[in-house]
C-alpha cells in the first residue's frame, strides 16, 4: 500500500476506534451513575475491545490506550466508592469482572480490581500482584501484551511492597516488590523480542520501527526498580543487577541489548555503575556481535567522567573502584571479542577512554601513555590510515591531551604520543600538526629545551619534512603558504635565555628544516636566521660578564651556522633573499668586531649580485641595501674598505638605467663619510662620486633632450639636495660656486622651451629654495654655511 | 457525575533532563528525595490527594522523561491536563532558555481548546545549591519570562530541602481546578452504532 | 616662529598620558565629541613571520575594526596574512614597499591627503644613510608633502624639521634590526583635526603598554600651493 494511503488509512482507524471507546464509555458512565455494576462492566468491556486491534502502529495505539487509561480511572474510583460502602467485596468483583466476553478487557479489568484489591489490604499485596502478573500470561500477542503490561506497571506502581510503604509488613517484602517488577520486565522483554520474528520478511523495517516505539514500555520497568528505595547498593549488587543483566545477555536480540545497556547505565545512580563495575562490562563481550557496544561503553565513561567533575569528593570513589583498569580491560576486551569492530570504533573507545582518564586522573600520564600504547598496537602491522572516520577519531584522540594540559611538553614527554603520529598518513599528520601549531601558538607556550624542540619538529614532520608523495602536487599553493608560514611563526617560539641552549635549539631546528626540500626553505631559512641572529646580539649584551673569548668561540661558531643554513637558499633557488641574509649577518659580523667574517658574507653577497639578479629593479633594491649596509660598517681596515666601497661605486655606475645610476652613485657617496665622532670623512671622494652623479645626470639629460621628455630635472634638484647635505655636514669640498652653477642650470631646465613643465619638479624646487633661505635666515653654525649662496 | 469525573485533576511536569522533575514529584508525594541522578524512562505518573477549600481531589502528576531519546511513543498522555509544570535548573541557563520550548511543543501536541489561557506553573529548582552561588538565573529574569506568558505563576523551589515545594503543588491543584475540563462533548446519536460497531478481529489469536 | 610660504609649523610635546586601554577610549574623552575624529595609524615592521611570531597580544586586544580611518603601513609585513589582518581594521589602507614584502607589487612610495595635511608614505631602504633625518627631510621635499611616514630603523621617531614633520612608527612586533637594539614593539596613532595632528605613539615596555602624545600645528597662509 502507498505510505501515505496507509497513514490515512491509520488516522481513520484510531478515529472510528476512539469513537467506538466514547461511545461505550458514555454508556458506561450512565450505567456507574445508576449504580448498574453489570452494565457498567458490560460497556466496560465493550470499550475495552477497541484495544484488541491490530491495525494501529504503536504510536497511534498509545492513543488509544491512553484514552481508555482514562476512563478505567473512572471505574476503578467507582470500585473504591463501592467496596467502601460495602455494595461489594472486593472479591466479588475480582471475580464479576472475569465475565468479560474477551480476555483483554477481562485482564484490564483485573488489573484494575486488583489496584483496590491491595489498597484495601485485605489480601497481602503480593499475592495480587503475582497473580496478576502470572494471568497476564494469556496475552501474547506482543503489542497488546506490552501495552497490557504497561497498564499494570503503572497502576502498581504506588502499591509495591517497597521499604517504608504502608503495603510492606508480614509477608510483604521488598524482595515481592523486585520480584514482581522483574518478572514483568521479562516477560515484557520476551514479547518485545518475539515482535521482530513476526510478520513477513519484507516487512522486517516496519517491525523495526514499531519496535523502537515501544522500547520504552520495556525500559520502564528498570526506572520503576531504580526508585524502589528498598533497591540499595547491595540489593542491586546481588539481585536486580545480574537479573537485568541475565535477560538482556539471553534474549540475543540487537536492539533490545543496546537500548537495555542504555536504560541501566542512565537509570542507576552512578555510585552503583562504580561499585559494579566489573560485572556490568563483563555483560559487554557477551552480547551480540552487531550491538554497537562503542556506543553504550562510550556513554557510560561519558556519566562517569560527569560524576567525577560534579565534585572532587567522588574521586576516591573511582579509586577505590579502580575504574580506570576495569574500563581499560573492557575496552581491550570488547575489541579482542568484536574482530570486525572497524579501526574508526576501536579509536573512538579509546577516545571515551582517554577523555574519562584526563577526568578521573589527569596526574597520571602513565595512564594515557597506556591508552596511546593501546592504540599503536591496534594500528601495528596496518597501513597507514586513510578511513576519513577512523582518521578524525585520531586527532580527536591526539588533541584531547593539548586541550587538557594545555602545554604541549606535555603530550611530548607520552612516549606514545609520536607513536600514534606515526601512523598517520601524510595528509592527517599535516591536519594534526597544525592543531599542535595552533596550541603552541594559542598558548604562548615556549619550548625550550633541544630535546624537546627535536621531539617536536619530529612529530610535525608532515608539515616539515619534503615527501616523495605525489599528493604534494594537489596542494594548493595558498594552503601550501599557510602551512609553511605556520611553521615559520612556530620557529619563533622554539627559544630559551640560556644561551648554550638555545643554540643547540638552533641547530637542531636547521637539522630539521633542511630536510625539507626547496619549496620549504624559503619560509623556514629566515626565521632560523634570525633566532640566531638574535642569539648573537644576545651575546654581545653580555660580553662584559662572561669569559670574552668563549664568546667569541661561539659567535663563530654562529656565524658558519648563518652560513650554511644561507647557502641551502641555493637550491630554491632564492639569491634575492640570500644576499639580504648575507648583509644581515655581515652587519651583525661588524657588530662582533669579526672583520674577515663580515668580509666573507658581503664577498658573497656581491657574488649574488653579479650572478643572480633577475632584473633591473631587483638590481637597483639590492644595490641600495648594499650601500646602506656597507655604509653603516665601521670593522673594515682601509685595504677592505677601499675594495668593497669600490665595488659599490663600480655596480651602481653599471645600472641598467641612467638615472638609477645616478642616485646609486650618489648614495655611494655617503660611503665616505659617516656622520659619528670617529667615522670617516673623506670630502674628496664624497666629491668625486657627486661629480660622478651629475656627470651620469647631464649624459641623461641629453638622451631626454633628443626624446624631447624632462624628468632629468629632477635628478639635478635630488643632486642639489646632497651638495647641501654635504655643504651642512662641513665638506670643505663642497664649494658654494658648485651649487651656484646647480641652481642655475636648474633654473634654465626649468624654463627652457624643450622641456615639459613637470609640477612636482617645481615643487621640488620650491621646497629646495625655501630650505635654503630658511637656513640662510636662520644664522647659526648651519647659517654660516649658506651665507655664500645667492638665491 | 460530574463530581466524579471532577474529582480527578491530571497535571504534567515538563523540563530538561536533570532539572528534578522526577524529585521535586518524589518530595510531594513521598517525602523523600535522593541525590543521585537517576533518569526517567518514558512518562508515568503518582498520585495524591488534595484539599481544595474543603473538597478532596486525586491530584494525577505526570512526570516525563527530558532526555528525549525515552520518549519512544511519543505523548499521547499530554491528552487531558488540567495543568503544565515547566521546571529548570537556576543553576543551568540551558535549563531556563528551553522553557520556551516545552511550552511551546506542549500547546501544540495537547492542543488545549484555549491555549491562552491554559495554566503553567514554573518552579526553578535547585536553589539550594552551593548556597545559591552558583546559580545563573536570576528571579527577576524568570519573573519577567513568566509575565511575558500570561502571567504565570512562578515558585522557587528546592526539592532536596522541601522548600516551597507545598505551596507550589497547592497552586497547581488551585489552578488546575480552575481550567474548564477538556469534555469531549459525546452525544451518542451521532455515531452510527449499528454499522462498524464491532471492533475488528485480529488474525487467529482469541485475545 | 617664521612664515613660510604656505606653511607655519609648530610643535608641542605633552607628558606621558598614562596608558589608555583602549582606542575606543578616546571617544570618552568629553573634547572629543564636538567632532568626528579622523584617525590614522601608522605601523610597520612587523616582519612575520621571519623575526617575529605575531602581533603582541595587548597591541591585537587595541586595534579594532571600525575605530580607524587610514591606515598607513611602512612595509615588511611580510605576508598576506597580515595584509588582510590591516584590511580587516580599516578599509582605507595604504602599503609601501618594504625589503621582505612577499609582494612585490606594493609601490615605492606613496602620497594622499587627508584633511588639510599632505601625507607621505615610504619604507626607507631606499634612502642611504638609513635613518638619516636630513636626506629623509630631502625625500619630504621631493614628494612636497607635510607628513612622511617612514620606517626600517624599528625605531619610533617624530621629527620637525623646516619643510614638514617625519614619523617612525617603529616596528609592531619590535622585531630584530640590524639597525636598532632592543627595539620595543611601538605604533602610532595620528589624530588629524584641520591644521593640528596630535601624534599618539603607543610603546609595549615590559609587558605594558605606555603612550606618550606630541602636538603638530600647521599654519596656511594665503599662498596658494603650486
Amino acid at each position: 500500500m502507498v505510505p501515505d494511503a496507509a497513514a490515512a488509512d491509520e488516522e481513520k482507524c484510531l478515529a472510528d476506534g476512539i469513537g467506538r471507546l466514547q461511545h461505550n464509555a458514555f454508556y458506561m458512565h450512565r450505567a456507574l451513575d445508576s449504580n448498574n455494576l453489570k452494565d457498567a462492566l458490560r460497556y466496560a468491556g465493550q470499550m475495552l475491545s477497541e484495544l484488541r486491534t491490530s491495525s494501529l502502529s504503536p504510536h497511534k495505539y498509545y492513543e488509544l490506550y491512553m484514552r481508555a487509561f482514562d476512563e478505567l480511572r473512572k471505574v476503578e474510583m467507582f470500585f473504591v466508592e463501592e467496596t467502601r460502602r460495602g455494595t461489594y467485596s472486593v472479591t466479588d468483583l475480582y471475580e464479576l469482572v472475569q465475565h468479560a466476553a474477551n480476555i483483554l478487557p477481562r485482564l484490564y479489568l483485573l488489573c484494575t480490581v486488583g489496584s483496590v484489591y491491595i489498597k484495601s489490604k485485605e489480601a497481602p499485596a503480593k499475592d495480587v500482584l503475582k497473580d496478576l502478573v502470572e494471568m497476564c500470561r494469556g496475552i501474547q500477542h506482543p503489542v497488546r501484551g506490552l501495552f497490557l503490561r504497561s497498564y499494570l506497571s503503572q497502576i502498581s506502581r504506588d502499591k509495591l511492597p517497597d521499604i517504608g510503604s504502608e503495603f510492606e509488613g508480614g509477608a510483604n517484602t521488598v524482595n515481592d516488590a523486585i520480584e514482581f517488577v522483574l518478572q514483568n520486565f521479562t516477560e515484557m522483554n520476551k514479547l518485545w523480542v518475539r515482535m521482530q520474528y513476526q510478520g513477513p520478511i519484507g516487512e522486517k523495517a516496519k517491525r523495526g520501527k514499531e519496535r523502537s516505539e515501544l522500547r520504552d514500555l520495556v525500559g520502564k520497568n528498570l526506572h520503576v526498580l531504580s526508585q524502589l528505595e528498598g533497591v540499595d547498593l547491595d540489593m542491586y549488587k546481588e539481585t536486580v543487577l545480574p537479573r537485568i543483566l541475565e535477560q538482556v545477555v539471553n534474549c540475543k536480540d540487537e536492539l533490545a541489548q543496546h537500548y537495555l545497556m542504555d536504560c541501566i547505565i542512565q537509570v542507576f545512580p552512578d555510585e552503583y555503575h562504580l561499585q559494579t563495575l566489573e560485572t556490568l562490562l563483563s555483560a559487554f563481550p557477551q552480547l551480540q556481535p552487531t550491538v554497537d557496544i562503542k556506543t553504550v561503553l562510550s556513554l557510560l565513561m561519558d556519566r562517569l567522567s560527569n560524576y567525577a567533575v560534579s565534585s572532587t569528593e567522588v574521586l576516591p570513589e573511582f579509586l577505590q573502584a579502580e575504574a580506570f583498569a576495569k574500563l581499560n580491560s573492557a575496552v581491550g576486551e570488547v575489541i579482542e571479542a568484536q574482530v570486525d569492530m572497524p579501526i574508526s570504533g576501536v579509536i573512538t573507545l579509546y577516545v571515551s577512554l582517554l577523555t574519562f582518564t584526563l577526568r578521573i586522573h589527569p596526574d597520571r600520564l602513565d595512564y594515557m601513555d597506556q591508552i596511546l600504547g593501546a592504540c599503536v598496537q591496534r594500528l601495528s602491522g596496518k597501513t597507514k590510515v586513510e578511513d576519513s572516520k577512523a582518521t578524525k577519531q585520531i586527532i580527536a584522540l591526539l588533541s584531547a591531551p593539548l586541550e587538557k594540559y594545555k602545554d604541549i611538553s606535555t603530550a611530548l614527554n607520552l612516549p606514545n604520543y609520536p607513536r600514534v603520529m606515526d601512523h598517520l598518513d601524510n595528509a592527517t599528520n599535516k591536519v594534526m600538526s597544525t592543531i599542535i601549531i595552533q596550541n603552541i601558538m594559542k598558548n604562548n607556550t615556549c619550548i625550550s629545551t633541544a630535546d624537546r624542540v627535536d621531539t617536536l619538529l619530529e612529530l610535525i614532520k608532515g608539515l616539515v619534512k619534503e615527501t616523495d608523495e605525489a599528493q604534494d602536487d594537489e596542494l594548493d599553493e595558498e594552503d601550501f603558504k599557510e602551512e609553511q608560514n605556520s611553521v615559520a611563526r612556530l620557529i619563533h617560539m622554539l627559544r630559551t635565555d640560556d644561551a648554550e641552549e638555545m643554540f643547540k635549539i638552533i641547530s637542531t631546528v636547521r637539522k630539521h628544516i633542511l630536510l625539507g626540500g626547496p619549496k620549504h626553505l624559503a619560509f623556514t631559512v629566515p626565521p632560523v636566521v634570525f633566532s640566531a641572529l638574535k642569539l648573537l646580539r644576545h651575546l654581545q649584551n653580555q660580553d662584559g660578564d662572561v669569559n670574552g673569548q668563549e664568546v667569541s668561540v661561539t659567535q663563530k661558531k654562529i656565524f658558519q651556522l648563518l652560513h650554511q643554513t644561507i647557502e641551502a637558499l641555493s637550491s630554491v633557488p632564492s639569491p634575492e633573499l640570500a644576499l639580504k641574509l648575507y648583509l644581515q649577518c655581515a652587519e651583525a659580523a661588524n657588530d662582533c668586531g669579526l672583520e674577515p667574517v663580515s668580509y666573507e658574507f658581503l664577498t658573497q653577497a656581491f657574488i649574488l649580485y653579479e650572478e643572480e639578479m633577475a632584473d633591473s629593479k631587483v638590481q637597483v633594491t639590492a644595490i641600495h641595501l648594499i650601500i646602506g649596509t656597507l655604509q653603516r660598517m665601521n670593522v673594515f681596515g682601509i685595504e677592505n674598505r677601499d675594495t668593497l666601497t669600490h665595488k659599490a661605486t663600480g655596480y651602481s655606475a653599471k645600472l641598467l638605467k641612467k638615472p638609477d645610476q645616478c642616485r646609486a652613485v650618489y648614495a655611494c657617496s655617503h660611503l665616505f663619510w659617516v656622520n659619528e665622532q670617529d667615522g670617516v670623512k673623506d670630502g674628496e671622494r664624497v666629491l668625486l662620486c657627486l661629480k660622478r652623479a651629475l656627470r651620469i645626470a647631464n649624459a641623461a639629460q641629453q638622451m631626454n633632450a633628443t626624446r624631447g621628455s624632462s624628468g632629468h630635472v629632477t635628478l639635478f634638484i635630488e643632486m642639489l639636495n646632497k651638495y647641501l647635505y654635504f655643504l651642512e655636514k662641513g665638506n670643505p669640498q663642497i664649494t658654494s660656486s658648485a651649487i651656484h652653477d646647480l641652481i642655475d642650470l636648474i633654473r634654465t631646465e626649468i624654463q627652457s622651451d624643450n622641456t615639459t613643465s613637470d609640477p612636482s619638479a617645481n615643487a621640488f624646487f620650491s621646497s629646495t629654495m625655501r630650505y635654503i633661505e630658511f637656513h640662510k635666515q636662520k644664522g647659526g653654525s648651519v647659517g654660516e654655511n649658506y651665507e655664500q649662496i645667492k638665491v | 457525575m460530574a463530581s466524579r469525573r471532577r474529582m480527578l485533576l491530571k497535571v504534567i511536569i515538563l523540563g530538561d533532563s536533570g532539572v528534578g522533575k522526577t524529585s521535586l514529584m518524589n518530595q510531594y508525594v513521598n517525602k523523600k528525595f535522593s541525590n543521585q541522578y537517576k533518569a526517567t524512562i518514558g512518562a508515568d505518573f503518582l498520585t495524591k490527594e488534595v484539599q481544595i477549600d474543603d473538597r478532596l481531589f486525586t491530584l494525577q502528576i505526570w512526570d516525563t522523561a527530558g532526555q528525549e531519546r525515552f520518549q519512544s511513543l511519543g505523548v499521547a498522555f499530554y491528552r487531558g491536563a488540567d495543568c503544565c509544570v515547566l521546571v529548570y535548573d537556576v543553576n543551568v541557563m540551558k535549563s531556563f532558555d528551553n522553557l520556551n520550548n516545552w511550552r511551546e511543543e506542549f500547546l501544540i501536541q495537547a492542543s488545549p481548546s484555549d491555549p491562552e489561557n491554559f495554566p503553567f506553573i514554573v518552579l526553578g529548582n535547585k536553589i539550594d545549591i552551593d548556597g545559591g552561588n552558583s546559580r545563573v538565573v536570576s528571579q527577576k529574569k524568570a519573573k519577567a519570562w513568566c509575565a511575558s506568558k500570561g502571567n504565570i505563576p512562578y515558585f522557587e523551589t528546592s526539592a532536596k530541602e522541601g522548600f516551597n515545594i507545598e505551596a507550589a503543588f497547592q497552586c497547581i491543584a488551585q489552578n488546575a481546578l480552575k481550567n474548564e475540563p477538556e469534555e469531549d462533548i459525546y452525544l451518542p446519536d451521532t455515531i452510527d452504532v449499528s454499522g462498524g460497531a464491532r471492533p475488528q478481529q485480529s488474525s487467529g489469536c482469541e485475545c | 616662529m617664521d612664515r613660510r610660504n604656505g606653511f607655519k609649523w609648530a610643535a608641542a610635546r605633552s607628558p606621558a598620558v598614562s596608558s589608555i586601554a583602549s582606542i575606543g577610549s578616546f571617544f570618552s574623552l568629553p573634547f572629543f565629541r564636538s567632532r568626528r575624529m579622523v584617525l590614522v595609524l601608522a605601523i610597520g615592521d612587523l616582519h612575520i613571520p621571519h623575526r617575529a611570531p605575531d602581533l603582541p597580544a595587548k597591541f591585537k586586544s587595541m586595534l579594532v575594526p571600525g575605530k580607524i580611518q587610514h591606515i598607513l603601513c611602512t612595509g615588511n609585513l611580510c605576508i598576506k596574512e597580515v595584509h588582510d589582518y590591516l584590511k580587516s581594521l580599516s578599509p582605507d589602507l595604504h602599503i609601501t614597499r618594504g625589503e621582505y614584502d612577499e609582494d612585490v607589487r606594493y609601490p615605492e612610495n606613496k602620497t594622499l591627503s587627508i584633511g588639510q595635511f599632505k601625507l607621505g608614505l615610504c619604507h626607507g631602504h631606499q634612502i642611504v644613510p638609513w635613518g638619516d633625518l636630513d636626506s629623509l627631510a630631502m625625500l619630504q621635499r621631493q614628494l612636497d608633502i607635510d607628513i612622511l611616514v617612514t620606517g626600517h630603523t624599528h625605531q619610533f621617531k617624530a621629527y620637525k624639521h623646516e619643510g614638514g614633520v617625519i614619523i617612525n612608527p617603529g616596528s609592531a612586533t619590535g622585531a630584530y634590526s640590524s639597525i636598532t637594539y632592543d627595539a620595543n614593539p611601538s605604533f602610532v596613532l595620528m589624530d588629524i583635526d584641520g591644521l593640528r595632528v596630535v601624534v599618539y605613539v603607543y610603546e609595549l615596555i615590559d609587558g605594558e603598554v605606555k603612550v606618550d602624545k606630541i602636538d603638530f600645528k600647521k599654519t596656511a597662509t594665503t599662498q596658494s600651493a603650486h
